[in-house]
């Protein structure tokens, strides 16, 4: 099912009553959600995603906009009435039940006729246990459970009464590393197998990127960007969406264009024009991808002094300084392990930068400005190319 | 070591002493309820051990004196009290502790101030009250006034409010009610806490002797308590102790049992909630 | 959680209406009894406002009597109870064996009928002229004299009197301060031993201050309930307790309200209020001590 969001604004009373200002967990949010799709809502804590999906399932209601699922207007409609399945970070199953009746709590309100016999709710919960795995837990108390598993009978309360939207809030961050990867790979499998339309609200890009057809990423109650995760990684419309997604994260220096350049500090790095033609200082974000060891002859580089050089088996990173940088902030570069053994422990070190590895953004508001590459187009391909050979 | 054993040895003498002083008057109702009335009478020194026990009290305290009335009197009054009280709370809890309304903190700051005020000072007003409104021997007249806790409710909100958000909302998404969250979540969930109030209520009913000898002086509903104060100003010809130690065994009886059974349960809910004394 | 819910008022419809009729009209109701002269019961009339009640309640004898006993039985049961009660706790935390039979023994009195002991503490103490009782029994044996503490001297009923209310409080005081002491932190006795810590040093300098809140708290508690006293009495003396010279205060309050004096609602609330505000000064004042001393041994 299709879900939209129009200028939808959630404000809430502040917390200190003495302070008569609205607190504004979302702010004008539109966006729209397409049948059958994995949606994740991404974002830092605090950024209102958890609000827009309690929005979207009816827990709350907006002060502002409207909610549509498949064109309906379900703005004023209760939870109930919305045909949700919900999962919240923490379970929410009920301590005193069995995970038999946990599964069938939702079916037990059903009403007029849509009740079902007990025979019919039982063949529905053992449907819905095979799905994700538990039927010979059906009979165990949540407290008997690991948290993986849980989790797994969390999801199939949420889907036993077939809804056709399931919302996921933080569902994974109460599991360990490794269950986690797991467990969000059953997410997809499972979504893809029942074809739901999903949203899935995290902090943790990996997890966003790793599982999602749609990205969202918020904060501060609005929506940054909206798109495929690989487009918002390769495209990021600002500096915050281009710091929140990739590990480590992006490098972002202080920079300046000018006559047909780009400059970090002393660094002459990168031939490049603007639209407007006009030279101005930015923020330069490289991706560590994007910084590639140069050779002698290369003229566009940046230099730096190596710190330290993180071994993580297939690749390493190199952390080095560099002039133009802050104190306590650090370059990270992610070359292949060769490349790295020729670089020492110490000493210097230049990049040249991979132009689709590079954004730039204004020194105001953060937002990406475009730019042209104006160097040879050979390179860059070539560079591009190494790239992937690399991923 | 041995000042450490002396000291032990002093310890144990001194809690079986407090114990003797504590278990002696059961041992003596049980003993004189076992005496014979003419053996009793006979013995200018009592003895502290009988050979010849008999059951003969027992059957006296049930055929001359209403003991099974009163004994059903406060079984009822205990059941219908116990039960309208924890509708009454368990509503108030759920509303303090999962909804919002406008007035909800002055509401309930006022309710924990009703916790300070005495029982003598209410009586009073309560007696006339339930006396205007024709309730004196009255089941309802007896039960109407104890109905309410502030200290219960204030207990199980407390008790509601450790249960997480999301079970609501996960509720709330199944189409569940608030009445049905109420009864299928919460109150199953804090079973543990609602059957601590049950028997302290039920203790507290069991006993109860002041309200009662107000508001009833027909015989036919006295509770326990106002029944041997009945019985020991005008039951069994008012000299017939073994009979009247026989009543009062009877009585003592059920909490003893109820007690026993649950040992811990109570321990831990008067020390959280009870006074007495 | 999800809008404001003005249902909430019908969760809380019952609890307001009875609390509402039995707690929060009674207060001022009682407040006007008490200045209302001459109120007929029957008639529901007066002639009058004013401090007279008062006037009449603070001179009856019966009332100075239910005043001085009452003050008697607090001022020997509150710190007779608590003191002997931490003994017992003290002594219950340092033994293993037989502690749960103990403790379980320990509480019996809480769970019995008041009545129903009080009479059995009644026949034990009661001289007959068929029996001397079994406390008679004891003294003569040590080379007393018996005495009828039920009907005899007024320091003997007063005695029966503070005993039993002492066995009957002594349960929860026992529990509270058991589990007071055995929540106080065992590393600060481990600390303190490796110091070189004497054991009476131990209890003045560490368990004392650590369990002083609950003790507190057990003091100010004592107080209140013993101020109303009135159940055990009947339980050993009978419901005539004027004529037994034993009334309390609370007990004057229901007899003026009801039973032999009959009928006089407007004494009974002047009494009570007395009681109120006898019972709220020494709560303020005992809290004063209390707060300086919990400061004080911070």
């Amino acid at each position: 099912m299709k879900i939209e969001l129009k200028h939808v604004t959630k404000k809430f009373p502040n917390r200190d009553r003495k302070i008569h200002e609205f607190v504004v967990a979302v702010s004008d949010m539109t966006v729209e959600i397409p049948d059958g799709s994995l949606v994740s809502i991404l974002g830092p804590s605090g950024c209102g995603k958890s609000t827009a999906l309690n929005l979207i399932s009816g827990l709350e209601a907006p002060t502002e906009g409207w909610i549509f699922f498949d064109g309906e207007d379900v703005t004023d409609l209760p939870p109930e009435k919305r045909g949700i399945g919900m999962v919240f970070q923490s379970y929410a199953l009920y301590p005193h039940l069995t995970v038999m009746k946990n599964i069938m709590f939702p079916l037990e309100n059903l009403k007029g006729d849509k009740k079902l016999t007990r025979a019919e709710m039982k063949k529905k919960v053992e449907e819905v246990a095979r799905i994700v795995q538990i039927d010979e837990l059906l009979f165990r108390k949540p407290k008997q459970m690991s948290g993986g598993q849980q989790q797994r009978v969390a999801i199939a309360r949420a889907l036993v009464k077939r809804p056709r939207v399931l919302l996921l809030d933080e569902p994974l961050s109460n599991l360990d590393a490794r269950l986690r990867i797991q467990t969000r790979e059953e997410i997809r499998r499972i979504q893809k197998e029942t074809g739901i339309t999903t949203v899935f609200v995290t902090h943790d890009q990996e997890e966003a990127m790793s599982i999602s057809d749609i990205i969202i990423v918020m904060k501060q109650g609005v929506v940054y960007q909206t798109g495929r995760p690989q487009d918002v990684y390769d495209s990021p419309a600002n500096l915050f969406v281009a710091k929140f997604l990739g590990t480590p994260p992006i490098n972002v220096l202080g920079g300046e264009v000018k006559d047909g350049n780009l400059y970090v500090g002393h660094d002459k790095v990168l031939p490049v024009r603007l639209k407007d033609n006009a030279d101005r200082r930015v923020f330069v974000g490289i991706r560590p991808e994007g910084l590639i060891l140069a050779g002698d002859d290369d003229q566009y580089v940046l230099h730096g002094k190596v710190k330290s050089i993180q071994v993580m088996g297939r690749d390493n990173t190199i952390v080095a300084n560099h002039h133009a940088m802050s104190e306590g902030t650090d370059l990270r570069a992610i070359v292949s392990a060769s490349d790295a053994r020729s670089v020492g422990d110490s000493g210097n070190v230049s990049f040249k930068l991979d132009p689709a590895k590079v954004f730039l953004f204004d020194r105001e508001d953060e937002t990406r400005v475009e730019f042209e590459y104006t160097g040879s187009v050979n390179e860059a391909d070539e560079q591009s190319e190494e790239e992937h050979v690399e991923e | 070591m041995v000042k450490n054993k002396i000291m032990k040895t002093v310890v144990y003498i001194f809690l079986t002493v407090w114990a003797v002083i504590v278990l002696f008057p059961f041992y003596w109702m049980i003993l004189t309820s076992l005496k014979d009335y003419g053996v009793y009478n006979g013995e200018f020194v009592p003895s502290l051990y009988t050979t010849q026990p008999t059951a003969e009290n027992y059957v006296n305290a049930f055929s001359q004196v209403e003991l099974g009335r009163y004994f059903l009197n406060t079984f009822l009054f205990t059941v219908l009290t116990t039960l309208v009280m924890l509708v009454v709370i368990v509503l108030a809890a759920f509303a303090f502790s999962r909804l919002q309304f406008r007035g909800k903190n002055v509401l309930f700051a006022l309710f924990l101030a009703l916790m300070m005020i005495p029982n003598e000072l209410v009586i009073i007003t309560n007696y006339v009250t339930i006396t205007n409104w024709d309730m004196r021997n009255t089941f309802t007249g007896l039960i109407l006034p104890s109905v309410t806790s502030v200290f219960y409710i204030y207990l199980l909100k407390e008790n509601f409010e450790q249960i997480p958000d999301e079970l609501y909302k996960a509720a709330k998404v199944d189409g569940t009610s608030d009445l049905g969250y109420l009864m299928r979540v919460m109150v199953p969930i804090c079973q543990p806490t609602i059957v601590t109030i049950v028997i302290l209520k039920v203790i507290e009913c069991w006993n109860s002797f002041v309200w009662p000898r107000l508001i009833t002086d027909d015989p036919k509903y006295y509770l326990v308590s106002n029944g041997i104060q009945e019985i020991r100003e005008n039951g069994f010809g008012r000299e017939n102790i073994p009979a009247m130690m026989a009543a009062v065994v009877v009585i003592s009886i059920p909490l003893i049992i109820l007690f026993l059974c649950f040992r811990k349960k109570i321990m831990e809910g008067v020390s959280q909630g009870g006074t007495k004394g | 959680m999800l809008k404001n819910n003005n249902k909430a008022w019908l969760y809380l419809l019952p609890a307001i209406v009875f609390l509402g009729v039995f707690m929060v009209y009674p207060l001022f109701d009682v407040l006007i009894y008490s200045f209302e002269e001459g109120y007929n019961f029957t008639s529901q009339t007066y002639h009058g406002i004013g401090f007279y009640n008062y006037s009449y309640v603070l001179r009856d004898p019966y009332f100075l009597q239910a005043v001085k006993n009452t003050f008697i039985l607090v001022i020997i049961t509150v710190p007779l109870s608590t003191g002997i009660a931490l003994l017992i706790a003290l002594a219950l935390n340092s033994i293993k064996r037989l502690k749960d039979l103990f403790h379980t023994v320990f509480f019996l009195p809480y769970v019995t009928n008041t009545l129903a002991v009080g009479l059995v503490f009644m026949i034990m103490f009661k001289k007959t002229p068929y029996s001397d009782g079994f406390i008679n029994v004891l003294i003569k044996a040590f080379g007393g004299n018996a005495v009828d503490f039920i009907d005899g001297p007024y320091w003997a009923k007063m005695f029966v009197m503070c005993l039993y209310t002492i066995w009957i409080v002594m349960p929860f005081k026992i529990l509270i301060l058991t589990s007071a002491l055995a929540s106080v932190d065992d590393t600060y006795y481990k600390a303190a031993k490796i110091d070189g810590t004497g054991r009476l040093r131990m209890f003045t300098k560490i368990t004392l201050p650590m369990i002083s809140p609950m003790l507190f708290y057990l003091v100010i508690t004592g107080f209140i309930g013993a101020f109303k006293a009135y159940s055990d009495e009947v339980a050993i003396f009978g419901t005539d307790l004027n004529s037994a010279g034993m009334n309390t205060i609370v007990g004057y309050v229901y007899d003026m309200l009801y039973g032999n004096s009959g009928g006089y609602p407007s004494y009974a609330s002047a009494a009570a209020l007395i009681l109120f505000v006898i019972v709220f000064t020494i709560t303020v004042i005992n809290l004063m001590i209390s707060r300086k001393a919990v400061v004080e041994t911070r």
